[in-house]
């Protein structure tokens, strides 16, 4: 026996502190899934406290499992110079491949070049999209009688252009949203041919009326058998500031898309 | 074997950092494996959000039968420092179950692994289809031979155990053991939080940072 520390062999923690600490990480990874689904719940905080999360998990068990805190400070040095040195290699590389003065931008050029993704089993419904766009002049014959009224009517082209650049600009929809040779989001539904399927989305409600709640209110409800209808990631807070007439030009622009 | 030696141990050697040097050596290995994996995360991160087809992430990835298998590997860990516990006691039938029980675990985890890369190929998601592909079998799949690694590793010491040569006097066979274990863990913590729980979610290069920059942007 020498008269050295006890290396390796200090003291390990107890069985109750590692029953707390096993609860301790259950109780984190339990919130960080409430957190983040079905959808993101704290905002724009969400990403940070995920990341002080799983920082804490990570120390619980450097310091705990694998009992650093107990042992001689010169293997939690050896470590932490190590962990230090990946992320400071991570972060640089990620600055290095930022788009740091590039042009054109890497991620501008993928958003131009990408190819929106088609599930599998969707071929079947491709006929459908074949369909020549017969609505075309058809939108125009509704609206003969009055062009440009400006009443919110079906049919006025005013609003309905209005919708459009709602829907492609500053509305933000495009982001989510597909609508075939307009914009390629895939996050919520293909709206490629709202204008039909809207009428038969809940019984006894008009494709107007759907439509209308739909933007307005997109958290009272979800489509059903809809893909990518999933509840919650379309907020009522990302149109409460729409006016009704703007509410209506997007009305008329998804009735206008059969 | 002696009951005096169940705390204290004999047999300790000297070494000029006073720490025992298997035990060094594996700190210094887990050190540089950070460099590895923190090469492996840069790369995904750096590539997330700039494949041209799909399917993206928000397409395939599964989070909550992944956060399944988070749990479970969170509880392997627990079951490897008893196991540890339970050499250092002395506790023969002990050392031999938490082994198992972990090696077990770990089996579960790696199966779920191969249930979602199967499920993934299904799909239509390949280490050649796009970046987020490449990048995420690449990270995910190294941390999975890290974790079959551990696996044989726990097995074979369960071998060692079975033959009544894991104790107090050895205690340190098992601690190396956990401290790889463990360090697969905390690996696995950083790639459920980015890759799942934050990158889940990521659509096509189109809507990243653009639906809601918020959400997504702030780590991109
Ligand atoms: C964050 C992504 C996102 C944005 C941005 C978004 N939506 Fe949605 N949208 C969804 C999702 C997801 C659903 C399905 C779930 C639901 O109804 O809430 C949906 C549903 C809809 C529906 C019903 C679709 C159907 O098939 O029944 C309409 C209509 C709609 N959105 C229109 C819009 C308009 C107009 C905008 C722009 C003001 C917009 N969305 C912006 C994600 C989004």
């Amino acid at each position: 026996m020498t008269s050295q520390p006890e290396a390796g062999h200090s003291r390990h923690p107890t069985f109750k502190q590692y029953v707390v600490v096993a609860i301790i990480l259950f109780v984190i990874t339990a919130v960080e899934f409430v957190i983040i689904f079905p959808d993101y719940k704290l905002g724009p905080a969400t990403v940070p406290t995920l990341i002080i999360l799983s920082m804490v998990k990570f120390a619980t068990v450097i310091f705990f499992y694998m009992h650093l805190k107990f042992d001689p400070k010169l293997l939690t040095w050896i470590f932490l110079s190590g962990l230090a040195l990946g992320t400071v290699v991570t972060f640089s590389l990620l600055f290095l491949f930022s788009s740091v003065g590039a042009t054109p931008q890497p991620r501008d050029y993928a958003r131009d070049n990408a190819v929106p993704y088609v599930e599998h089993g969707t071929e079947e419904d491709k006929p459908s999209s074949g369909t020549p766009p017969e609505t075309v002049p058809e939108t125009p014959d509704q609206s003969a009688p009055e062009p440009t009224t400006g009443d919110g009517g079906p049919g006025d082209t005013a609003l309905l252009a209005m919708g459009q650049e709602i829907f492609t600009g500053a509305g933000g929809c495009s982001a989510c949203h597909t609508i075939e040779g307009i914009t390629a989001g895939l996050v919520g539904p293909d709206l490629t041919h709202i204008g039909t399927d809207a009428s038969g989305r809940i019984s006894g409600v008009s494709a107007e009326d759907y439509l209308t709640e739909s933007i307005r209110n997109p958290e009272a409800f979800v489509a059903e058998g809809v893909d990518r209808a999933i509840a919650g990631l379309m907020l009522t807070a990302l149109t409460a500031n729409l006016s009704d007439q703007q509410v209506d030009g997007l009305v008329q622009f998804l009735l206008a898309q059969r | 074997m002696a009951h005096g030696e169940t705390v204290h141990h004999a047999e300790e050697e000297y070494t000029s950092t006073g720490l025992n040097h298997r035990k060094l050596l594996m700190w210094v290995f887990l050190s540089s494996d950070c460099l590895f994996f923190g090469a492996l995360i840069a790369t995904y991160m750096v590539y997330r959000g700039q494949s041209v087809v799909g399917p993206y992430p928000i397409d395939i990835i599964d989070i909550p039968v992944t956060t399944i298998s988070t749990f479970v590997l969170l509880c392997s860990s627990f079951a490897m420092v008893q196991a540890l516990a339970a050499t250092n006691a002395n506790n023969q039938r002990g050392i031999q179950i938490w082994l198992l029980v972990t090696a077990f675990m770990g089996l579960i985890f790696i199966s779920f692994q191969a249930y979602e890369f199967n499920a993934f190929r299904a799909e239509g998601l390949l280490i050649s289809t796009n970046l987020f592909g490449s990048t995420f079998f690449t990270l995910t799949g190294f941390h999975g031979a890290h974790v079959t690694l551990g696996i044989v590793w726990l097995l074979g010491l369960y071998w060692v155990a079975r033959k009544g040569r894991l104790g107090p006097r050895t205690a340190l066979d098992v601690e190396i053991c956990g401290l790889y274990w463990h360090f697969v863990d905390i690996v696995w913590i950083i790639i459920f939080t980015l890759l799942y729980l934050i990158g889940g979610f990521d659509t096509g290069p189109a809507a990243i940072g653009g639906p809601a920059p918020a959400l997504m942007g702030s780590l991109v």
